[in-house]
Formats: C-alpha cells, structure tokens, sequence
C-alpha cells in the first residue's frame, strides 16, 4: 500500500519567545524531536506512548494546528509542510482529528444536528437539502437513530457522544482520521462497540487511522502497525505483532508488563520507576536511560541510532540485541 | 426556559422577576394607567401640596400635580434611560471584550488598558462635566452614563472569551477550519451570553438609581419632566411637612432597582456552571 501521510524529521518546538513587552525570552520545550512516520492507506497506525510524550502535539502538527519547527510532513508524496497554521490546516484538510472528549468538543448550546451542518457549511456543501442528506446517512453509519440530531450533547450517554464525534469528522469525508484516546473512559461493552464500528467505518469509507492510545489491550486488537513515542521520540516501531510479540525496547517491555494481565502472572521484564523526565530537562544520550534497567555508561553519552531489528521492525536502543534471549510473553 | 424555570423556584429572585415585569407593564401602558395622564406638563396651583387622599393617592406635589400619574408617567423614562445606556454599554463593551479577548498581542494589550482608564473615570464627575460642556439634560447623563459602563461589559466579555478560547468545542472547530469570526460571533458569544446578560440586568438597577441621582443633581432630567429623582430633588423645599411629596418617587426608584438587583442575582446563580451541570444527568 502506498503511503498515504509521513513526517520526515518532524521537530515541534512548543513555547519560547518573549512574554510581554519586557519580558525574558524563554526557552522552547522540544514536544516532537526528530519524528519520522511513514502511514500506508488503509492501515491503522497505532502510536503509543505515556501521557506527555508528544502523541498529542505530533497529532496537532500532522493536522497543521501547530506548526513544525523544521521537518517535513507529506500527504500522497506531495510536501504538505511549512506553511502557518490556518494555511497548512487547508493544506492537510484530508486529515481531520476527533477529539479525546468528543462530549466536549461539541458546543453545549447546540443541538448536535447544528454541529454537523455547521462542518458540511464551512466545507462549502451550500445546498441544504444535500446536507440533511449527508448527516442522515452518516448519523445512520454510525449507528444513530436520525432523531439524536435534534439532541443537546448533555442529553447524550458518553458511546453516543462519540459516535456523533466521529459522524462529524466523517462528515468532512477525510481520508485520514486521527483517533486521540478513542476508547478513554468507556466502559468494555462500549468500548468495544465503538471499536467494531471503527473497523466497520474503515472498510466503508476507505479511511486510514492513527490511533492515538496508551491503552495496550486495544492497540493490540486494532492496530496493523505501532510506533512508541518517549520524550518526543519514537523508540520502537514495527507491526502490531513484532512489537508486541517480541519488543526488543527496554521501555516497550516495561509498558507491556505494565499492562494488567488477566491471568495475573508475573512479568519477566523489569517495571517502570519514577516518572517521564520533564520536557524542559531532556537526559543526554539514550533519553530512557535514567529508567532503564540495562542502561550503561554507553547510554548515558550517545543517543542511540534506529537499527533494523527485521523487516519493518525498527528500535533506537544500543543494547536491543541483549533483550532477544528473555522475550516477554503476552497474552494471546 | 431552564433559567426560567430555576429563577422561579428562587422565591427571592422571583419577587425581584415580578417587581420588574410589573414597572414594565406600567411602564408600556403609563398613559393609560394614570389617572390624571396630563399632569405630567400641567399645573393646577389651586390644590398643590394636598396630602393622600382618594382622590389623589399619593398626594399632590408643589404645582398641584397628581403624584401617582407623575410616578407613573416617570415608569417609562426611567426604563427608556436605563435601556439605551445598558444598550450603548453593550454595544461597546461586547465586541472590545470579545476582541481584546481572542487574540492576544498589542491590539488586546491596547483595548484592555483603555478600558481601565474609563474605567477609572468617576461616573457622577464625567457626568457633571458634562453637564457643563453641553447643555444639561438627560441625553447629556445617558452618554456619561454609558461612557462609564461599557468597561465592564468589555471585562466580563473578556474573561468569558479568555475562558471559551481554550475550550475543547472552540479547538475542535478550528480543526475543521471554522473562521475565527464564525467562533466568536456564533459559539464565543452564545455561551458568554448568560454573563452579559447578569451583567446587563445588574446594570439596569445601577443606571436607574444613578440616573436618578444625576436628575437629582440636576444635571439629569430637566422640569417639566417626570423624572423620579428631579421629583425627589423639588420636593426637599417642602420638608418635613409634605412628606408625601419625595416618599412616593423614593420608593419607586427603591422598587425598581431592588427588583432588577435581585433578578440579576437569581440569574447569576441560574447561570451559574457549576449548577447548569446538574440540567442534563
């Protein structure tokens, strides 16, 4: 399949600059340092990663809502990249976003109905016949009853909401949808109605998703390939099953045997201590080693280069081929 | 509706609702409801200064005027002044605090300070200087009176939009592309509305009484007009014995304002987020 959106480099710098008149120049925070993606069309691409890792500013500069500081993102081959916000959103307006908390992103003094016309409006649908059209058909694939339409958002249950979410970006008939948490605070029944309709969707309307999760178990299910990002960059990508079959990132395996295990065994691979380093403080060399188990003095100096692990399956760690003997073994 | 709903089960909000709505049916149906509609220009110096009676309830004032028909008569004054100076205040105050609100930079910088310079400028002195600048009158107080209020239109418009602008509902629109004055003017501004609307009616109170006190000064009102403080302001002349003659006009202006306060604090607590929560689950 061909690549249907990419980061080359991708460096997002958040902050920085004077406050006020006077004030002092501070200093920008690197949120995305040097992130290169490649999406194939179709394909749902999970990344993966603790929150403030920059999963959700990588997000914002693929959508063109924050403006990468040096890198390029490109949208069918084309460079799509270096242009201010409200020029590169046009841009990229293949690629929309649904929110973390679609509740919220719905205005509360309008009827959900309003909000999706209002998207086809902006989108230049002018004739009002076609637009009632389009949101009776979407608000049926998302599994709606029409009526919902004249709803407020407070009127709806939290899988409702969602769906009218996802109805108003698919609305926009996007190409590539960016998934933030969409499975967050839903109980697993709704949870995984809302993932079978994602699956339902994608085959629908040909959509390509990244799917933006710390949550393990439905990464695993959903995803054909997974990026995991620390401290702005990515570690370990590979596809769904390499990663999680055989992680060979110190910080993948402790992520997976942090996941609760229904089985309830204990985990061979060491667990995560302490917190993410702040942003403003970034560790030399490996950013990970501060927390990682098998960190050398070696660690501590070089940052260390993307190897090829095999074919698709790409990890920046210097002592990868270390953590091959003791795989951790993951739930089917 | 629901505001209505949650103002009515407030019994203290519900008098301060009944209070205004009284003065303004009064204030629509004045020539109709006073029973000597003339009095307000006429003079009738045969019975001046009679005390309450059945013919004259509330009494008559220096020049033989019926006290009621003139209070009555003032209802519509006294509500026309405060509209147009809240109206003008909004007018203003809305698009500079929507404005000053969105973008941040020198142009906000800019508009906020001048707020807080007329916001510094006491209202009853501009009014006065007024007053001597122009000819007094009541148009003369009205521009004072909006000139002084606007800037807290402007602040409360702009807390609101400094709030909405990091709502999820606002970044979502400007993720499908909306336009910067399609949020403000459709989405900023509606969800902002409840605060001006607090806002408007708390200064509706505050207009009429200050109002009142430019037109007691005398640079408010001018004779022959029914205005509530000019009649407060001519009957001190007439102290203590005709006591009746400022009482009745004190105690409209008291109503009025009374009434527009307590509705404003109903609607605030109507309004309030934390309670408008609880409409929906």
């Amino acid at each position: 399949m061909p690549e249907i959106l990419g980061a080359r480099e991708l460096v997002v710098a958040l902050g920085g600059g004077r406050r006020g008149l006077l004030g002092r120049r501070t200093a920008a925070v690197r949120a995305v340092d040097g992130v290169s993606l490649s999406i194939a069309e179709g394909e749902t691409f999970g990344i993966v990663g603790e929150s403030g890792c920059g999963k959700t500013t990588l997000a914002r500069t693929l959508l063109g809502l924050q403006r990468e500081a040096t890198g390029e993102i490109l949208l069918d081959g084309r460079r799509a990249s270096g242009r201010a916000p409200p020029a590169a959103r046009r841009d990229r307006a293949a690629v929309q976003y649904v929110h973390q908390d679609p509740g919220a992103a719905l205005d509360p003094w309008w009827r959900v109905g309003a909000t999706m016309d209002e998207g086809l409006r902006i989108h230049g649908v002018r004739d009002a016949g076609q637009r009632a059209a389009r949101i009776a058909e979407m608000l049926e694939a998302v599994g709606l009853d029409a009526a919902m339409a004249v709803r407020y958002p407070h009127e709806l249950s939290g899988g409702q909401q969602r769906r009218i979410g996802l109805a108003r970006i698919l609305l926009l008939r996007p190409r590539v949808v960016i998934l933030d948490e969409p499975t967050a605070g839903l109980d697993l029944s709704v949870q995984a109605a809302v993932l079978r309709l994602l699956r339902d969707l994608r085959g629908r309307f040909g959509l390509t998703y990244v799917f933006i999760s710390h949550d393990l178990s439905v990464v695993r299910r959903v995803c054909d390939r997974i990026a995991v990002m620390y401290l702005g960059r990515i570690v370990e990508e590979g596809s769904a099953e390499q990663v999680f079959a055989a992680p060979r990132h110190p910080y993948t395996r402790a992520l997976l045997a942090a996941a609760p295990h229904l089985d309830g065994r204990a985990s061979t691979a060491p667990p995560l201590t302490g917190d993410p380093p702040s942003l403003r403080a970034v560790p030399p060399g490996c950013r990970f080693h501060p927390r990682c188990a098998l960190a050398r003095a070696e660690c501590a100096v070089t940052p260390p280069p993307t190897d090829t692990v095999a074919a698709g399956h790409a990890v920046a760690c210097h002592r990868w081929r270390e953590t091959v003997d003791a795989p951790e073994k993951v739930p089917a | 509706m629901t505001a209505l709903r949650h103002i009515l089960r407030d019994p203290v909000a519900t008098f301060g609702l009944l209070l205004v709505l009284a003065a303004v049916v009064v204030a629509l149906f004045a020539p109709w409801l006073a029973p000597y509609p003339d009095d307000a220009f006429e003079s009738h110096l045969l019975q001046r200064l009679r005390a309450p009676s059945a013919e004259f309830p509330f009494g008559t004032d220096n020049l033989g005027r019926d006290i009621l028909s003139r209070v009555i008569l003032g209802t519509r004054d006294a509500l026309t002044v405060a509209l147009a100076v809240v109206g003008a205040a909004i007018a203003i105050g809305v698009p500079v605090g929507l404005l000053a609100g969105w973008r941040e930079g020198w142009l906000a910088e800019t508009l906020m300070r001048v707020t807080d310079v007329f916001l510094a400028v006491p209202q009853l002195i501009l009014a006065l200087a007024l007053g001597q600048l122009m000819a007094p009158g009541i148009g003369t107080a009205m521009v004072a009176l909006a000139l002084t209020y606007w800037p807290f239109f402007a602040r409360t418009v702009f807390a609101e939009t400094r709030r909405l602008r990091g709502a999820l509902f606002v970044d979502a629109l400007a993720g499908i592309g909306a336009h910067p004055a399609r949020i403000l003017l459709l989405h900023v501004l509606p969800n902002a509305a409840p605060a001006i609307l607090v806002r408007a009616t708390i200064g509706m109170g505050f207009t009429i009484l200050t109002a009142a006190l430019l037109g007691f000064l005398g640079v408010g009102a001018a004779p022959p007009s029914p205005d509530w403080g000019l009649m407060v302001s001519e009957a001190r002349q007439h102290l203590p014995e005709a006591w009746w003659f400022p009482t009745f006009p004190g105690l409209a202006i008291l109503l009025l304002v009374l009434g527009f306060n307590l509705l404003g604090d109903g609607l605030r607590d109507a309004a309030d987020p934390r309670l408008r929560r609880s409409r929906g689950h």
